[in-house]
């Protein structure tokens, strides 16, 4: 097959210098995905400096195997940038930044579905007059919602090459390499009528941006039709500012637009609108009228105001139902294995401090989180499973309906959804929030979002509270259902606080798409869940060996005299005197000394308070070298008491340890993150105060509410 | 093996841990955030890099 004029290959391939393309394009268009299926493995991934906005950077090689260096811009609606992330977009284009150099060629990424959306960024890129190529991505979705797209139209309409591609499955890859490689590529054919009375503003800018701020004549054209349409009110570290005479025009065109009372600005922004609205016409042939769609008919209950609400609990209830039914054998197998092991190192290697190392250390510690592998398992696999479907972003489009009503962000969505896997993350996402307020807000409350290390935790008391066959399972989702909730909530309720108190701003604007539905791919599901699987066990096999093993010396030594109890050995250790200086603060919380110590050490992550318990209950019960049979932890738990004979761990004493967890901030990367991205320690320590001030004083309340209520 | 080589071994152990956990925290400092630990990375971009890779 004949390949296109655009991407034919050129008989010029060889130039002296490696030139650089930018990648650019709205959010969620896929750049990112076509910039890794570019570069591979060959990236370069820092900071701009300055500005805590990510700068990535690869090789990719063209026909002929020259390098061709690819900057992959923050995504971006316009140029009129409104957050830090479009600022450095922005800046870059225009060659406003000194320490990026600004690129010769511009790979622009269109979401084929959203075309005529996608067209404003476009049709501003191709004003600043250099060689442009047009991606036109996700055309398999297009296809898919019967949208008739005119590529070969849109090319004449452009006069660029216009590449039809599917980043996700590698198609169109090699063709948009080979019009990479080409040296002559055409500079776009952009008619479009300025209106006659905003002509002399322009090129008043024009002839100063080319006179004083040394920019080329295509670029000052555009970057004087930005600077009359937008503020420029997003400035970050690392921008050129503007000349003071390019600053005065501009002031004074933009007092005689006032004084003048016509909104010129907003002119100059609905003529380009008209001309996208002209080119998306020809380009786009409309899908026939077949009323509402299968997807239609599914979102008007799934999104519905009330039904949408109950359909997501109904899915969360059987997603904690299944974790339940379904990992009980599996995890009782791995349970009675680690301690099948364990008495078999205890039988084989002779008394002494190693043998307790091994078997009350690294192995009760490692043993007691690995034992939740199944359910993390199964919980990821429907979250998988959720995801694929499409039905996430219904769920998120429910969800940010109360969050626009407590004041949180339509933008914190994705960056509090992040946080339900990690905090960090979640946190990391907030960059593309552009209010600084809005940003601060979502930093404070993700950590509050029930993250995978709560999820240990969560499950060891709830096997502690609501012992085996006793209780329906019904009952164990319903409670972890209600953690869950309880963090949700918590944090919608504390971001309302926040936007009324310390930062209060403007109600928010609200962002959502909906992608279509689309059938689970079950191998790329079955593929997360396993990645989880290797990443939980490689934490198990590092952090959480090392800290068990640490924690083992720490509750074995100093050693107590040779006739002293277990109990009292654990009580005179370090790990015991540390439990015993927090137990004042706890004990009204229900808590003891020994728990103290795993909540101590559970701060330098959550799900280290199952080892850590493991660890104290094993030493507890096996310190003196006898060669009693290692009892699961679980079990260990239930046969916890108090020295007054009452047992440690009641159901009250599991359930008021469940809402510490929700609520307290026990994670010392996440601190250390949150100092990173608002550059200060004010806001983390603020952090670690309100959350785990709350996360006591509720504790608090629920152990003696419930004690006064006879549980 | 004697109860004394015992507690050697067994704190020559806890030091090794001790030391790579003050390594790790340190490092952790100088490169904050999750590193591959917390799964944020999408199936789909590690699935596209290892092929890219294989290639």
């Amino acid at each position: 097959m004949a390949l296109p004029a655009h991407i034919a290959v050129s008989p010029h391939a060889s130039t002296s210098r490696t030139p650089i393309y930018a990648v650019v394009g709205n959010p969620n268009c896929g750049k990112s995905t076509l910039f890794n299926a570019l570069t591979g493995l060959k990236q370069k991934v820092g900071n701009y400096p300055g500005v805590t906005v990510e700068k990535k950077t690869g090789t990719t090689y063209s026909q002929h195997g020259q390098p061709i260096t690819v900057i992959d811009l923050p995504g971006a609606y316009s140029l009129a940038a409104r957050s830090p992330d479009e600022a450095v977009t922005r800046d870059v284009l225009l060659g406003r930044r000194a320490d990026t150099a600004q690129p010769d060629r511009i790979l622009c990424i269109l979401d084929a579905t959203n075309l005529e959306r996608n067209l404003y960024l476009l049709h501003q890129v191709l004003d600043l007059g250099r060689p442009v190529i047009v991606v036109l991505n996700m055309m398999d979705l297009a296809v898919k919602a019967r949208l008739n797209i005119r590529v070969a139209r849109l090319e004449h309409e452009l006069g660029v090459p216009v590449i039809p591609c599917e980043a996700v499955n590698g198609r169109g890859i090699v063709e948009l390499r080979l019009a990479m490689s080409r040296v002559d590529l055409p500079l776009a054919r952009h008619a479009w009528n300025i209106p006659a009375a905003i002509a002399p503003a322009v090129a008043d800018l024009q002839a100063s941006l080319t006179a004083n701020d040394q920019k080329a004549p295509l670029i000052a054209r555009a970057e004087a039709l930005l600077l009359l349409t937008d503020q420029d009110s997003v400035r970050v570290a690392g921008s050129t500012p503007l000349s003071p005479r390019t600053n005065e025009i501009l002031q004074t065109w933009q007092k005689r637009w006032a004084a003048d009372g016509t909104d010129w600005a907003g002119t100059l922004v609905n003529s380009r609108y008209e001309a996208i609205g002209r080119i998306a016409t020809e380009v786009v042939l409309p899908a026939g009228e077949t009323g509402p769609s299968v997807s239609d008919k599914i979102d008007a209950i799934v999104t519905h105001p009330l039904l949408g609400w109950l359909v997501l609990g109904a899915v969360m209830t059987l997603l904690f139902v299944s974790i339940f039914t379904l990992a009980e054998y599996p995890m009782n197998f791995i349970d009675a294995h680690v301690a099948a092991f364990a008495d078999w190192v205890k039988n084989v290697m002779p008394p002494g401090d190693l043998r307790d190392l091994i078997t009350d250390g690294a192995i009760a510690g490692v043993g007691g989180v690995i034992v939740f592998l199944p359910q993390i398992l199964i919980l990821f696999f429907f979250i998988g499973l959720l995801e694929s479907t499409g039905y996430m972003a219904r769920a998120a489009f429910i969800m940010d309906r109360l969050m626009s009503r407590v004041g949180l962000n339509g933008k914190s969505f994705i960056p509090l959804l992040s946080s339900y896997a990690c905090a960090i993350p979640g946190i990391m996402a907030t960059r593309t929030i552009e209010d600084p307020k809005d940003r601060l807000v979502t930093i404070l409350v993700a950590p509050l979002m029930s993250c995978s290390a709560r999820l240990p935790v969560y499950l060891l008391m709830i096997a502690a509270l609501v012992p085996g066959d006793r209780v329906p399972v019904v009952t164990k989702a319903g409670i972890m259902l209600l953690m869950y909730a309880l963090g949700t909530f918590g944090a919608f309720g504390f971001a309302w606080l926040f936007k009324r108190t310390l930062l209060k701003g403007a109600p928010p604007l609200m962002i959502m798409e909906l992608p279509p539905y689309r059938l689970p791919r079950v191998k790329d599901v079955a593929l997360h869940m396993l990645e989880r699987a290797g990443i939980f066990l490689r934490r198990a096999g590092t952090v959480i060996l090392g800290i068990s093993i640490v924690l083992w010396f720490l509750a074995a030594y100093p050693k107590a005299p040779a006739d002293a109890t277990p109990t009292q050995q654990l009580a005179q250790s370090f790990a015991g005197r540390a439990g015993h200086l927090l137990e004042p603060v706890i004990k009204p919380l229900g808590f003891d000394w020994r728990i103290g110590i795993s909540l101590i050490s559970s701060f330098a992550a959550r799900e280290v308070f199952v080892s850590s318990t493991a660890v104290v209950f094993s030493v507890e019960n096996f310190a003196g070298g006898k060669n009693a049979d290692v009892t699961p932890l679980r079990t260990a738990l239930r046969n916890a008491a108090w020295p007054d004979g009452r047992p440690l761990f009641t159901p009250l004493v599991c359930f008021t340890l469940m809402i510490f967890y929700v609520f307290a901030m026990q994670c010392m990367s996440t601190i250390a993150i949150v100092k990173r991205e608002t550059n200060t320690w004010r806001w983390p320590l603020f952090q670690t105060a309100y959350m785990t001030g709350t996360a006591w004083i509720l504790s608090l309340i629920v152990f003696q509410a419930g004690r006064a209520f006879g549980f | 093996m004697s109860p004394a080589f015992q507690t050697l071994a067994a704190l020559a152990v806890v030091a090794l841990a001790a030391i790579w956990l003050t390594l790790r925290t340190l490092a952790q400092r100088k490169h904050p955030g999750c590193g591959s630990d917390c799964g944020a990375v999408s199936p789909e971009m590690k699935k596209l890099q290892a092929r890219l890779a294989r290639k």
